[in-house]
């Protein structure tokens, strides 16, 4: 049976459709809201909220315990611990999302110009996504750090290098449907110009997967960047991120484990917080998970 | 009296308290076709999936049924479901959805077995294939490479392979072209003892059907034996259900032809489909095209809308050999919320024409526009500010004849527009086609039903009707168009 039993003639009032008023009302979606503006907000207003200056080491008050005046203790240079978290939470939030809007703003270039374009443009730019695809993303991210050295900003470089090929190749997959869909076939025959085809029957549908897709990566750029400065290939000393924090305190995790629980908190609080939030799009993401 | 196959009595559901079907009772005799007929909503699937114990435990379920191994409690759905195969047959409304696109035929067919734990006989499918009109050989094949009337019928050899005395079978012809339909329904009466076809096809339930009842509001609205099925002899009901379903063919035609073929051939991936094909279409015109599934309908319409370039053949456009200019052509869809931007409210959609030049009116005027096309399409009752995953299919065609209205095409391209449509909702469907083609767009109605070209066009070509004969056949026109100088 094709009946739709939702009559438009019962619904009393339209529901909210906005995107803060579905992320509110979805349950995971409002916790991931939260936990995202939370840190975000710490991100932005780090270097205020800083009790101390990060940076400057204070050989003598060197790995105190969490206590009055360092609530999180302080590290092998008698560095503040919560000055330090609040400085690379800029590095480590702010370059997973500078990452994050990078890749999908390639991609949906990138995909929306090969669905488009004439036939050529399309195997050219699919065969060159195929290459990049063909390279594990981890070697790819190692070998542009290789050709630029290492440093926060390479490493941003080589994380969009390594990613940008899989939202172009999703992008492109729905550009390629929503081309020739019926909606944007009658836009066409009824004389809306051809810019605004692509505007409001193309690009929608294929945004908001990517926006999903690109959420839901965002823990794994935060993980990324995390791993690449580990291994000392990301933020350079002395500054703050919690990749590096983890790093540097690894063989003090018997002396001073909060070294290494804090910066490992604050990963695992925003891997959470995209996936949450992730997930929440992915329901909003038509219009009908939005009522 | 001979024992009846099925007796159903007391079959109540409700869902939370709502009721969507009350006290529902019958018989079905030895050798009988009973068709349950009813507007979409109106409860007829539910009644078959109440007997086959395959409600969701959301629904409350009274009544009883009785079959072959005696009477059991509807709510029980572990008992029902341990009679289906063996004592009730199910055939599914689309034969490709039924069947697991990644595993052959045969296997579909020897679930029937499987499901009970018993080994497929290889003897009894051989003879269901000679029945059925089935080559064995083709069983190995998987369901993409059938035809939809094919398939149909595997799907109804599983049905009956372990010989139940009842088949309850949901518009098992409502995805097959109508040439098709006959056949497979003839199968159908063939495999089972007693047959219970749910449909909302008045024509096709009054060729086949020993007995109807009609089922209104979740209630039996009439009960019509075969002899009372004759069209002047319709109990009031199902007089009423049929006028539900009346459409008027639009005024006369006459003015300027919009569209002229000759010569027309139409490819698709190099294999010529239609060729030959002359056509005229003046102002105001219906033309139906009808034929199997294949033939090159859509491709044709494809070619008419300027999409693909003929294989051969002119096309003129108001008299002259052009591409279409803008707004002249505009396709009608027969899922219609597909060709909506899903994210935008009613009245911007209804209204996207007038964004463009020489039709821009401001935003104010284009809502207003927009809410008055609305109520001109019977849809007055809608917010404007709601978005098409609101409406009811039926519904979102008005919405998208409303749009058609202010874009006032000269032609009108439309494919299989009604085909997911009740007798009511389509009758509303082709009110405001028909009111399209009074506002002087010529009209191209591609579709499987011929009772609805024959009423509802002026003319209808048949394309393609062998799948390989050198020209298409064509019915006498009804009207012929007279184009004016």
């Amino acid at each position: 049976m094709l009946a739709r039993p939702r009559l438009a003639a019962a619904m009393p009032a339209r529901p909210a459709s906005g995107l803060v008023a579905g992320l509110s009302r979805h349950p995971s979606g409002r916790w991931g809201l939260i936990l995202a503006l939370t840190l975000g907000a710490v991100a932005v207003a780090g270097p205020w909220l800083a009790p101390h200056p990060p940076n400057i080491p204070d050989y003598g008050a060197a790995l105190r315990p969490p206590g009055p005046g360092h609530w999180l203790g302080t590290d092998a240079t008698g560095r503040n611990q919560l000055s330090r978290l609040l400085d690379g939470a800029r590095r480590s939030l702010g370059g997973a999302a500078l990452v994050a809007v990078a890749i999908t703003l390639i991609g949906l270039v990138v995909g929306t110009l090969a669905a488009l374009g004439a036939r050529w443009v399309d195997a050219v730019v699919m065969r060159a996504v195929d290459v990049v695809m063909a390279l594990p993303g981890l070697i790819l991210a190692f070998a542009v750090i290789g050709l630029l050295g290492p440093g926060y900003t390479n490493l941003l470089i080589a994380l969009i290098a390594a990613d940008w090929a899989y939202t172009a190749r999703i992008a492109r997959a729905c550009a390629f449907e929503a081309v020739r869909s019926p909606a944007a076939i009658v836009a066409r025959q009824i004389g809306v110009p051809e810019w605004r085809v692509i505007l409001h029957h193309v690009l929608p549908p294929v945004f908001w997967p990517l926006l999903v897709l690109g959420t839901l990566g965002l823990g794994g750029q935060i993980a990324a960047i995390s791993a690449f400065s580990f291994l000392g290939l990301g933020v350079q000393v002395p500054h703050a991120e919690w990749g590096a924090m983890l790093a540097d305190s690894r063989h003090l995790f018997t002396v001073a484990p909060w070294l290494l629980l804090a910066p490992a908190a604050c990963i695992l609080l925003s891997v959470l917080a995209s996936n949450l939030l992730g997930e929440a799009l992915r329901d909003l993401a038509t219009p009908e998970g939005r009522s | 009296m001979t024992e009846a196959l099925l007796s159903v009595a007391g079959l109540s559901v409700s869902y939370g308290g709502i009721p969507v079907l009350r006290d529902i009772a019958f018989d079905l005799a030895p050798g009988e076709t009973l068709a349950i007929l009813g507007l979409s909503g109106c409860g007829k699937s539910t009644l078959l999936r109440a007997l086959l114990g395959l409600l969701p435990p959301s629904a409350h379920v009274e009544g009883t049924a009785r079959t072959a191994s005696g009477p059991v409690r509807l709510a029980d759905r572990a008992a029902l479901r341990q009679r289906l195969g063996r004592e009730i047959g199910f055939v599914a409304q689309n034969p490709f959805d039924a069947c697991a696109p990644l595993r052959r035929v045969r296997a579909h067919v020897e679930e029937a077995w499987r499901a009970h734990g018993l080994p497929p006989d290889a003897a009894r499918i051989a003879g269901l294939c000679a029945q059925l009109g089935l080559d064995p050989a083709t069983l190995d094949r998987h369901p993409h490479e059938w035809s939809g009337g094919m398939l149909q019928r595997a799907n109804i050899a599983a049905a009956v392979a372990l010989a139940p005395p009842v088949v309850l079978a949901d518009e098992p012809t409502s995805a097959v072209d109508a040439e098709t339909a006959d056949a497979v329904m003839a199968c159908l009466r063939a495999g089972a003892p007693g047959t219970v076809v749910v449909s909302h096809d008045l024509p096709l339930v009054q060729r086949i059907a020993d007995r109807v009842l009609l089922i209104e509001d979740g209630r039996i609205a009439a009960v019509a034996a075969r002899a009372d099925l004759a069209a002047d002899r319709l109990p009031p009901a199902l007089r009423a259900f049929r006028q539900a379903g009346a459409v008027a063919r639009p005024a006369a035609p006459g003015g300027e032809v919009v569209l002229a073929a000759s010569g027309l051939a139409v490819a698709r991936g190099g294999l010529r489909l239609i060729e030959g094909l002359d056509l005229a279409l003046c102002r105001g015109e219906v033309i139906g095209i009808a034929g199997r599934s294949g033939t090159g309908k859509s491709t044709l319409l494809a070619v008419l809308a300027g999409a693909l370039p003929p294989a051969a053949g002119v096309i003129r456009r108001s008299g002259a050999l052009r591409p279409p200019q803008r707004g002249e052509v505009l396709s009608l869809f027969q899922d219609s919320l597909s060709s909506m931007n899903r994210r935008w409210p009613l009245s911007r959609i209804v209204a996207e024409p007038l964004t463009v030049a020489p039709r821009r009116v401001p935003g104010r005027a284009r809502r207003d526009a927009a809410v008055g096309a609305l109520a001109a399409f019977g849809l007055g009752h809608l917010d404007p500010g709601l978005r098409p995953e609101h409406l009811s299919f039926g519904q979102a065609q008005r919405v998208t004849l409303a749009r058609a209205s202010l874009a006032g095409p000269a032609l009108v391209l439309a494919d299989e527009p009604t085909s997911a449509l009740d007798p009511r909702q389509k009758a509303r469907a082709l009110d405001g086609l028909a009111r399209l083609a009074e506002a002087g767009a010529g009209i191209v109605l591609v579709s499987h039903d011929r009772a609805l070209l024959d009423t509802f066009c002026h003319r209808t070509l048949l394309v393609g009707w062998s799948g390989q004969g050198p020209a298409p056949e064509r019915s006498a026109p009804a009207a012929p168009c007279r184009p004016r100088a």
